[in-house]
């Protein structure tokens, strides 16, 4: 089952993604100053401007290391992930302020690009903490206009892109302050009412998800538990029907021995699905997993004269093709073997008489490639994403066969996801079917 | 020549008698007991020439625990015990790991149920010979 992401999690991912963000921004911020400096010929403080970009570069370098360190990925807790993104969007505020101040104040249409900021900040902090940086944001702005107003510090006129430098127009100040500040807040409302919802849904849903582990554990269990009574007790049908059918108990006639036969398969195959049902659901309870070092050729060697039969009584060519580079390999060998043969088997039973199939084993560099194909009735296109489900059968498979537990994928799939390797088939209904199987050398 | 003496020991009377039937039909004098307490009495009083023994019974380790008091006692040490259960689906044991290994398991066979009458007879045979 998929591992709902945790909320620290995430915001960690986003802090990420705003940093890689910021590395354009940096690249932007040089080239609209070089093209407003070089191009348009704004008489604007280049040098200054570059000093901001320098800032920036000289913090996210920073904040990078912090974050992308490989032990930072969620080691620290919530409060440490908030409070890095609180200062990383306080210090982008700041940087922003300055880089209007040197080019054009309030004059400047790019003071709306606090916007930006306020949506970023709805996305990573909470509610309060949002309203808190646009607080941040709207007066490190009404204090830039302020003492650009009273004179207190320079003002970069943006001629030619304004007429005439707008800096002591109390109107006009005061009209676009209402606006930005209102911009600001409503932009801060929105974004976070959606943000917070989307937080909850997501909190909600790693609930849901460790209940359901939960109860699939405990359904595990349960599982187990029928299946091991069930199956204690169709050993004793077993043991109490085989010493009649085999003559032990006396001669039987045709009919009695043929009913009796019909009772011992039905009770066999019974044994065998409940067999199979107590390995996958051992394995899923099983929390260790015990691995060895074994020969991978011996291993396909085994599979291959346990298959060859099978293969020459439906006079189907069945080919092996093992890399001579291919030595050993870690896991557990039993596991592995049960998965190849299973889906070896299933690649005869549904390969008609005198068909192909083939297995082929490749050397790619960190993991090993086992490739099954067959030329058989193929599993039609939109069943194919369900074929790995536990007890489910295709259509065309059962038709063909009645009998069949629809558990040899499922434990093929358990098996090479606990040895964390791949398993993905490709099919044609009525053309054949390729399984493969990839291996980690290393688990 | 007497028949030998074969002593099953499991809690479950319906294996109890179809191993009898297959057993007694190759001339085995063939013996029950439910339980450890019964099976040691058991044991004591007819001195088998093999025992038959499930793992679980009243708790799941009474087969082990049979084995290995009755194997300490250097008067029933020889006499050969075929495990027969079907422990391994339900705690994953892998009996294979530890074969050998007498103080541990002091088992001389084991087998997972069910059996066929063929293989039992097979193994009762080659265990009464050894």
């Amino acid at each position: 089952m998929e591992k709902i992401k945790s909320e620290n999690y995430l915001i960690n991912e986003r802090i990420r993604w705003f940093i890689k963000l910021r590395w354009l921004a940096i690249l932007g911020i040089v080239g609209a100053v070089y093209i407003a400096d070089k191009i348009i010929a704004i008489p604007l403080p280049a040098l200054r401007l570059y000093g901001v970009a320098v800032f920036l570069v000289i913090y996210n370098t920073f904040f990078s290391f912090l974050v992308f360190k490989p032990q930072a990925k969620t080691s620290k807790g919530l409060v440490w992930t908030n409070s890095i993104a609180h200062a990383q969007i306080a210090l982008d505020l700041l940087s922003l302020a300055f880089l209007i101040h040197f080019s054009g104040g309030i004059e400047n249409p790019f003071i709306f690009y606090f916007i930006f900021h306020m949506i970023i900040a709805s996305i990573l902090l909470s509610r309060r903490g949002a309203f808190l940086q646009a607080t941040y944001a709207i007066f490190l702005f009404l204090f830039l206009v302020f003492l650009e107003y009273q004179g207190y510090i320079a003002h970069y006129c943006l001629k030619p892109v304004v007429p005439y430098c707008l800096h002591k127009e109390t109107f006009y100040i005061f009209s676009v302050s209402v606006v930005f500040i209102s911009t600001l807040y409503i932009a801060v409302y929105m974004a976070s009412s959606i943000s917070k919802q989307l937080k909850e849904r997501e909190r909600n849903l790693e609930k849901a998800n460790k209940l359901l582990n939960e109860k699939d554990r405990i359904k595990s269990e349960y599982v187990l538990r029928v299946t091991h009574d069930i199956k204690e007790d169709l050993s004793t049908i077993q043991s109490c029907i085989e010493p009649v059918t085999e003559g032990i108990t006396g001669q039987l006639n045709e009919k009695q021995l043929n009913l009796l036969q019909r009772a011992k398969k039905r009770s066999k195959s019974l044994i065998f699905y409940v067999n199979a049902l107590l390995g996958i659901t051992k394995m899923k309870l099983d929390k260790k997993f015990k691995t060895e070092n074994f020969s991978f050729p011996q291993l396909i060697q085994d599979i291959t004269e346990n298959i060859t039969p099978r293969a020459r009584n439906k006079n189907i060519e069945f080919t092996v093709d093992v890399d001579s580079s291919i030595q050993r390999i870690e896991g557990v060998r039993v596991y592995i073997q049960e998965s190849i043969l299973n889906i070896l088997a299933n690649a005869i039973k549904y390969t008609p008489k005198g068909g192909k199939v083939s297995l082929k084993l490749t050397d790619k560099e960190n993991s090993f490639l086992i490739k099954i194909e067959d030329n058989g009735i193929g599993i039609p296109e939109d069943e194919l994403e369900y074929v790995f489900d536990e007890f489910y059968r295709a259509q065309n498979a059962r038709e063909q066969e009645k009998l069949g537990t629809g558990l040899g994928l499922a434990i093929a799939k358990q098996v090479i996801e606990r040895h964390k390797g791949k398993i993905w088939v490709e099919s044609k209904k009525g053309e054949g079917t390729i399984f493969y199987i990839e291996l980690p050398k290393q688990i | 020549m007497a028949a030998k003496r074969i002593l099953i020991i499991d809690d479950d009377v319906d294996f109890i008698e179809s191993t009898r039937v297959v057993l007694e039909t190759k001339g085995y004098e063939v013996f029950s007991a439910q339980n450890k307490q019964e099976g040691l009495k058991e044991i004591k009083s007819i001195s088998p020439n093999l025992i038959i023994l499930d793992v679980m019974m009243d708790k799941m380790s009474d087969g082990f625990e049979l084995a290995r008091e009755f194997k300490a006692d250097a008067k029933h040490k020889n006499i050969p015990i075929l495990m027969l259960t079907a422990v391994g689906a339900k705690t994953g044991f892998k009996f294979s790991a530890v074969g050998g290994d007498n103080a541990w398991l002091p088992v001389d066979d084991y087998c997972e149920k069910p059996i066929e009458p063929k293989k039992l007879i097979e193994k009762v045979e080659k265990l009464l010979l050894e």
